[in-house]
């Protein structure tokens, strides 16, 4: 997971209820709400999978199995998207 | 109605105020003098009632959250007792404790949820801020609330956490006391190198931030003659709504470091001048004893409800050291939460903490008591302190006095004022300033 980084074309701002995420190359935006928009804020910053996933824990209550399976869940939505990017 | 009329003494005339009224006025020594009923009506009307010890369910205006009292700067003058390493909250505790204060907000009609951060150095436990910050915004954005984040730091971290912090942060409090040579003196980093480059470029980022920054000045006797400079500086430089100034406390460390509070006559001049400076430039200078917009029985967290969350579960009204507090005799605690997220605040815990902001012998007959309101409870008006006005006192009666001057458009009078050591000492020696003894 933590090897996935914003897309280059991709900007983003920090809104009240979570991120709203600009795709340069389409214009089209897309906002993540929480506790999704905390797994972008520390995918954008790299912090390692198990740091990820032991603040989700604290951040949405949630035992550590689902944790994780949220933060694959989500990652795989924004790779989908085109937002991340391996690398 | 006799008490709540003060009058202090300014050239050859005599500011009236009333602070419960919201009036002020400047009279000649007659007026005082063969019309003092006439004045009394002139103030007349429905006064606010006069400020007293909260009464009922508590109820905080913020959470404070102590993430540790780990520092990475070995400041000169600090009284916080910081070190490099130091106990560190766990993340799941401020959570429950955002948690708690989410749900008094929804419960009690709040449009906001707000937390604000103090150390030692929040960031010095990144992690544990970042929790606190994700659940806050998560759990206001589930309930309806807007969440307010407000941190307190030195600013000593990486460009990009400084990114982060200009980000996520509504209001940074940032501890900077001005030119490289006072910064690096009075808050150096360990091994004793220097914090302003760091600290500049910290400003820079948060200042090109959507985040409101505040500047606070540790005034010393060194730098007590450069505030106005140091505010030009600032508002050149970076983009600080506010430049709060605040003098220094002694300690221990401060006097072996060499460092002195200011000469109090010379503080309330220099600050003026640094006022005159900061309006100019749209930044608002704050000496946060002198501010008088509404009659207030405490000018910090004491007596005001505010939960302050330690490491150790503890909550308390005051986010100094518990070994300070315990120093002067005082017991500011108010309660512990549990990981589980049991808040247990006893009655007569909360009762005793409400009860100190009431008691203040030293300020009965002074004018700024509903304004100061006394000052810090653990380091100038704590039970058993001299009756005697001090160094805190006099300079908060002066820049009051010059800021009520302002207020009613007397502008050149208040410079005046500020540069003239004599006047200044005729008005701030005064033992009392009711009216009835003028």
């Amino acid at each position: 997971m933590s090897e996935y980084r914003a897309a280059e074309h991709v900007r983003w701002a920090v809104e009240t209820g979570g991120v709203v995420l600009i795709d340069c190359a389409t214009g089209a935006a897309t906002t993540l709400g929480y506790p999704q928009a905390a797994i972008w804020d520390f995918l954008t910053r790299g912090e390692p999978d198990q740091q990820i996933c032991a603040n989700l824990c604290a951040i949405a209550s949630l035992t550590p199995a689902a944790a994780q399976a949220l933060v694959l869940e989500t990652v795989a939505a924004l790779r989908d998207a085109g937002l991340v990017t391996r690398g | 109605m006799a008490s709540r009329l003060f009058a202090v003494p300014v050239f050859d005339k005599w500011l009236v105020y009333a602070p419960l009224h919201g009036v002020a006025a400047l009279v000649n020594g007659a007026a005082l003098q063969e019309f003092p009923e006439e004045l009394r009506t002139a103030v007349a009307g429905e006064p606010e009632p006069e400020p007293r010890p909260r009464e009922g369910p508590v109820h905080p205006q913020f959470l404070g959250l102590v993430p540790t009292r780990a520092c990475n700067l070995s400041c000169a003058y600090c009284g916080f007792g910081a070190t490099s390493h130091g106990e560190r909250m766990d993340p799941r505790l401020a959570a429950a404790g955002v948690d708690w204060m989410a749900d008094f907000a929804a419960r009690n009609g709040r449009r906001t949820l707000d937390v604000h951060f103090f150390g030692g150095e929040p960031f010095a436990v990144p992690g544990v801020v970042d929790v606190a910050v994700h659940r806050t915004r998560a759990v206001a954005a589930e309930k309806g609330l807007l969440p307010n984040l407000e941190v307190a730091t030195n600013g000593v971290y990486s460009e990009a956490r400084a990114n982060w912090v200009g980000d996520y942060f509504d209001t940074v409090v940032l501890s900077f006391d001005g030119f490289r040579a006072v910064q690096d003196r009075h808050r150096p980093a360990a091994a004793g190198r220097g914090s302003f480059d760091q600290v500049a470029g910290t400003a820079r980022v948060l200042s090109a931030s959507p985040a409101e920054v505040c500047f606070r000045v540790c005034v010393a006797r060194d730098n007590v003659d450069q505030l106005a400079e140091t505010v030009d500086w600032f508002s050149e430089e970076f983009r600080p709504s506010s430049i709060d100034f605040e003098t220094l406390q002694p300690t221990p460390e401060s006097e072996l470091a060499g460092l002195n509070p200011p000469d109090p006559y010379t503080f309330a001049a220099q600050f003026w001048k640094a006022r005159r400076a900061a309006c100019g430039r749209g930044v608002e200078p704050v000496y946060a004893a002198a501010v008088t917009r509404e009659p207030r029985i405490s000018f910090c967290p004491v007596g005001n409800d505010t939960l302050i969350l330690h490491p150790d579960g503890r909550v308390s009204a005051c986010y100094l050291l518990e070994r300070e507090w315990q120093a002067r005799g005082l017991d500011l605690n108010l309660g512990r939460l549990g990981a589980g997220g049991d808040m247990e605040l006893p009655e007569e815990d909360v009762h005793r903490v409400r009860q100190l902001a009431a008691g203040k012998p030293r300020c009965e007959n002074c004018f700024c008591r509903w304004s100061c309101a006394g000052g810090c409870h653990v380091n100038h008006s704590f039970p058993g302190c001299s009756p005697a006005y001090d160094d805190f006192c006099i300079q908060t009666r002066l820049i009051t006095a010059c800021s009520l001057l302002d207020g009613l458009g007397l502008e050149s009078m208040a410079d005046e004022f500020a540069l003239d050591q004599a006047e200044m000492r005729r008005l701030a020696v005064r033992p009392s300033d009711r009216l009835e003894e003028a």
